[in-house]
Parts: structure tokens; C-alpha cells; sequence
């Protein structure tokens, strides 16, 4: 990836915060997402527009590290967030002010932003399916042969 | 007015010329509903889910009019019938990947066209009005019987601030609990476990959550059906078996069962809303309740609600980690005693209850449920 500028793909993948937890949610495929400290930092710095670069340069004002180490691991992590289609490439750039995150003193250890994806529930846009349960329904697991005994009736 | 409303408007009239109107009235959520049908072919079927929710007559002031009619008249209207012919034909030309109706959909007109069970759904939010029309005549699939007008209730109740939930709520008038999580998570079988344990019932499927203006939440009754996922699973609840609705399953489908008459007065309208319980199959052991954080609480409550909401959107998210922020949150690990499980969310209640200080009462319940 080089060092384009990439922006969250709104208004269809919306997210929420919760403290240094964020849930995004793609609302065109189904597909949902969970991310934590630094990673949830630099989805939001993202919703502005940034580039790997910018968004190194404002974690670091948080988090410890260089700019260049970090950049180096937030280059595959937006590759990651491509691919799940959650931001997309700007080609025209909009005037903002420069990403600033609020600072931390000491400074949060840096943990190499992941990006958690699940795809379950994406055949539920137009099905209502059936997960991990047998012929004979919850409680009895998929995998399980032996009949309920009367007492769990 | 939108243009495609008014032609709607008229097509809703020429049938109700035709087969005069059939209308019920619902209170969904403290707010009003009336359902008009060109005819009365499809009452029992679009009804039946709401009927615990019905009125004699309701003040329209502020609420929302749905017209229901189907394909079996054509519109006189040239233009709106061949934009119907196209639209039930090649939707997948016109719909989003959600199914929203991609020239008629924004401001204040949601759009939606389900290609399954061949329904036109419209709301015009501003003026209170909405249109379900159905291509032809062919019978209404049961889960559109369990949960009819849901894209339009949706859109309606948001606009009001009540917001569709995907879940299951039980309770007293004390306290209650939503149960969230995807199909198959186990939360049908673990509200009908609670039901027969006596405890009261708003819903199994969808629920309305909404504020109750004191900082918590109220959750709503919207649909008086249950879902099962086989036969086998009404064996586990004595009588229930007589309100089945749909007998013949085919790949996929689940029981479905009325609640209405089986819940002998138990089926709650209102419950203050105390808890939100994450169920999650965890074979033999015990049951357990263990606190969870609030994103963990939005990714079982979120994606599974919005998905099947097809106008749900950032405002439906922002609502939904209002909840999960503000609720104590918990995941409930199900073992195989229903009773165990029921006795669980009892003393989670009880705590709820009967301390005024919602903190503690959710620490001493949490430890007593381990």
C-alpha cells in the first residue's frame, strides 16, 4: 500500500466508540467489526480523511513509539480495512485541520492496531438462519446424537 | 408530496373503491397505528402478530397509517404500472443491496421492495402515511406473519424515538431483561422458559426499546409471536403446541407459535427495562451470567438488529450503544436445565428490583449468579 489518503467508507459502515473500543458495522454487507486502543484511534482519525503517515504522526502525540514504527505496522492494518471495504481511497482531498488526538501523559503503551472482522451474519440480510443448533434445536448443540432425558423436558 | 406517494395514494384508493377498507388500530410504543386494508384478504394474516397490541379506535393525531392492498387490481395509473412491472421484475436493477428503492429512498420517504415476498414497503415519515402493497395473492410466508410491517413500524417508531430492537424481553413490572443475540443464541427458548416459570412476556423476536425519561429505558411488546427452531422444542413447554401457525416447515423454517391466547395475561405491553443478557450455548454445565463490557454487549445486540432492519442506520447504532452503555451488560452461558435458567434471570430481577442503587443491585446479582 502506498501512502495514499483513505477515509471511511460512510454512510454505508457506521460506527460507535466505547472508551478505547470501537464496533463498526458494514450496513451494505453485513460484515461487523471490533477494534481496540490504537486501531480504534485510527478509525476515527480515518472518518477525517488521512494517510498512514498523518494518522503515525497523530497516534504518536498518545502513544508510545515513532512515527515510523508505527507507520510501519499501520500499513498493513489499512490494507485490512480495504479489503473489508470499511475505508476507501480519496482521490480528491478535503481541507481539514491537521489529526490531533488527545494526548496522554504518560503515554499508552502501543499495541499494533488489529482489526477483528465477523462475517456471520451477512446471509441475514435476507434470511433468518439457524446457527449452531441440531434437528432437535437449542438446547441440544449440533453436534450431539443422544435424545433429551424427560427430566429436561 | 413525493410522486411516487401520490400515485400510491390514488392505486390505495381505486382498491378500496373496489373492496371497500377493512381498518384495526394499535397502540405500538405509546404511539398510534392504524391499519386500513383495501378488503379485508389479508387482515388475519397481517394482524394477528399485533393483535394483543389492538384498540377500538385510536387519535390518529401524530400517528402512522399504513394501506395495505395487493397486485390483484392493477392502477389505472399508466406510469405507476409499468413502474411496478419493472420494479417486482428486475428489482435487483432498482433496490440497494439492502433492498431499499434506490430513486425514491432519502429525505423523508424510506423505500422498500422485498423481492421474496413480493411487498413494496413506503413510509412518508413526515406526513404520518405508509403503503404496504403486495404483488399478487399468493400466501403470506410465516415469518411476514410473525412480524408484519416491520420496515415500516421501524422507520415510524425511530422517527419518534422508539427504537426496533432484535431480542426477547421478560420480566416483572418491577424489572426486565432483553435477550439479544443472533438466531439460534437460544433466545426464544430461554423467554419461553421464563414465561413458564412465571414470569411476564414482551416479545420474542423484535421488541421497541424506548427512553423512559428518567435516564433508563422501557422495553415495548410489538409482536405476540414465537419463534422455535423444531418440532421437538414444544415438548418443553406444555400447551404450547395447540398455537402453532405454521404446521407444515419447510428447509429452514422455524415453528412459529401465537402467544396471545397461550399466555393467559401475561403478555406485558411495558416493562422498565433493567439488564441486557447475551445468551450463548454453552453445553452441559450450569448456567452462569457473566458481566460483559458494553462493545461486547453491541456486537450481540447491533449488527443482528440492523441487518433485518433494512433503514437502520447510525442513529439506530447511536441508540443501541446508549443502551448497552447505560444497562449493565451481561453474557448469559445457558446450560441445559430451562429451570436453572429461568431461576438465573429471577434473582437478577429480584436484585434489580429491589435496590434503588442499580450498581450494586447488578455487583450482588452478577456474584449470586456464578
Amino acid at each position: 500500500m502506498d501512502n495514499g489518503c483513505y477515509r471511511v467508507d460512510s454512510p454505508a459502515v457506521i460506527y460507535e466508540k466505547f472508551d478505547a473500543e470501537l464496533v463498526a458495522i458494514h450496513l451494505d454487507t453485513g460484515s461487523y467489526h471490533s477494534l481496540m486502543g490504537a486501531a480504534a484511534d485510527a478509525f476515527l482519525l480515518l472518518a477525517e480523511e488521512a494517510t498512514a503517515l498523518e494518522l503515525a504522526e497523530a497516534l504518536q502525540a498518545r502513544y508510545e513509539g515513532d512515527a515510523e514504527s508505527i507507520h510501519r505496522v499501520l500499513v498493513p492494518f489499512l490494507a485490512a480495512l480495504e479489503q473489508e471495504k470499511l475505508i476507501a481511497r480519496v482521490e480528491v482531498r478535503k481541507s481539514r485541520e491537521p489529526l490531533v488526538l488527545p494526548a496522554e501523559h504518560p503515554k499508552l503503551p502501543f499495541v499494533p492496531p488489529t482489526l477483528e472482522a465477523y462475517h456471520d451474519l451477512q446471509s441475514l440480510f435476507l434470511l433468518d438462519p439457524v446457527h449452531e443448533v441440531g434437528d432437535r434445536g437449542w438446547p441440544e448443540p449440533l453436534d450431539a446424537a443422544r435424545p433429551m432425558d424427560e427430566s429436561q423436558a | 408530496m413525493n410522486f411516487l406517494v401520490q400515485l400510491l395514494e390514488e392505486y390505495f384508493q381505486e382498491a378500496a373503491r373496489q373492496d371497500g377498507i377493512a381498518a384495526r388500530y394499535f397502540q405500538i410504543a405509546k404511539r398510534n397505528v392504524a391499519i386500513q386494508f383495501a378488503g379485508d384478504r389479508w387482515v388475519a394474516d397481517l394482524t394477528g402478530a399485533l393483535a394483543h397490541l389492538e384498540r377500538p379506535s385510536v387519535d390518529m393525531a401524530g400517528g402512522l397509517t399504513v394501506s395495505v392492498w395487493d397486485g390483484g387490481t392493477a392502477p389505472a395509473n399508466h406510469l405507476l404500472r409499468a413502474y411496478l412491472f419493472t420494479l417486482t421484475n428486475w428489482w435487483y436493477s432498482y433496490t440497494g443491496p439492502r433492498g431499499e428503492l434506490l430513486d425514491v429512498h432519502g429525505g423523508n420517504i424510506e423505500a422498500h421492495y422485498h423481492p421474496d415476498t413480493g411487498t413494496l414497503s413506503v413510509v412518508d415519515r413526515q406526513r404520518g402515511r405508509a403503503f404496504y402493497w403486495k404483488r399478487d395473492r399468493a400466501a403470506i410466508p410465516y415469518y411476514e406473519e410473525c412480524a408484519p410491517f416491520r420496515v415500516l413500524l421501524h422507520s415510524y417508531l425511530r422517527e419518534t424515538g422508539a427504537h426496533m430492537v432484535h431480542g426477547a424481553a421478560v420480566g416483572t413490572s418491577e424489572a426486565a431483561v432483553l435477550l439479544v443475540g443472533k438466531g439460534g443464541s437460544g433466545k426464544s427458548t430461554t423467554a419461553l422458559a421464563c414465561l413458564h416459570s412465571g414470569m411476564r412476556y414482551a416479545g420474542d423476536d423484535y421488541c421497541v426499546v424506548a427512553e423512559d425519561g428518567d435516564g433508563g429505558f422501557d422495553v415495548h411488546s410489538l409482536y405476540c409471536m414465537a419463534k422455535l427452531v423444531a418440532m421437538s422444542d414444544l415438548d418443553r413447554f406444555p400447551g404450547l403446541d395447540r398455537h402453532v401457525v405454521n404446521r407444515t416447515l419447510e428447509s429452514g423454517d422455524k415453528v412459529a407459535v401465537s402467544l396471545q391466547a397461550h399466555t393467559a395475561g401475561r403478555l406485558a405491553e411495558q416493562l422498565p427495562l433493567r439488564a441486557l443478557l447475551a445468551p450463548e450455548i454453552a453445553g452441559d454445565g450450569h448456567t452462569a451470567l457473566v458481566a460483559c463490557s458494553a462493545k461486547e454487549a453491541t456486537l450481540a445486540l447491533a449488527p443482528s438488529t440492523m441487518a433485518q432492519l433494512p433503514f437502520s442506520g447510525p442513529k439506530d447504532l447511536w441508540f443501541l450503544g446508549a443502551m448497552t452503555r447505560r444497562l449493565p451488560c451481561y453474557r448469559m452461558l445457558l446450560g441445559r436445565d430451562l429451570q436453572q435458567v429461568s431461576d438465573r434471570i429471577a434473582a437478577l430481577l429480584r436484585a434489580q428490583g429491589s435496590k434503588a442503587d442499580g450498581l450494586e443491585a447488578n455487583r450482588v446479582a452478577a456474584g449470586s449468579a456464578r
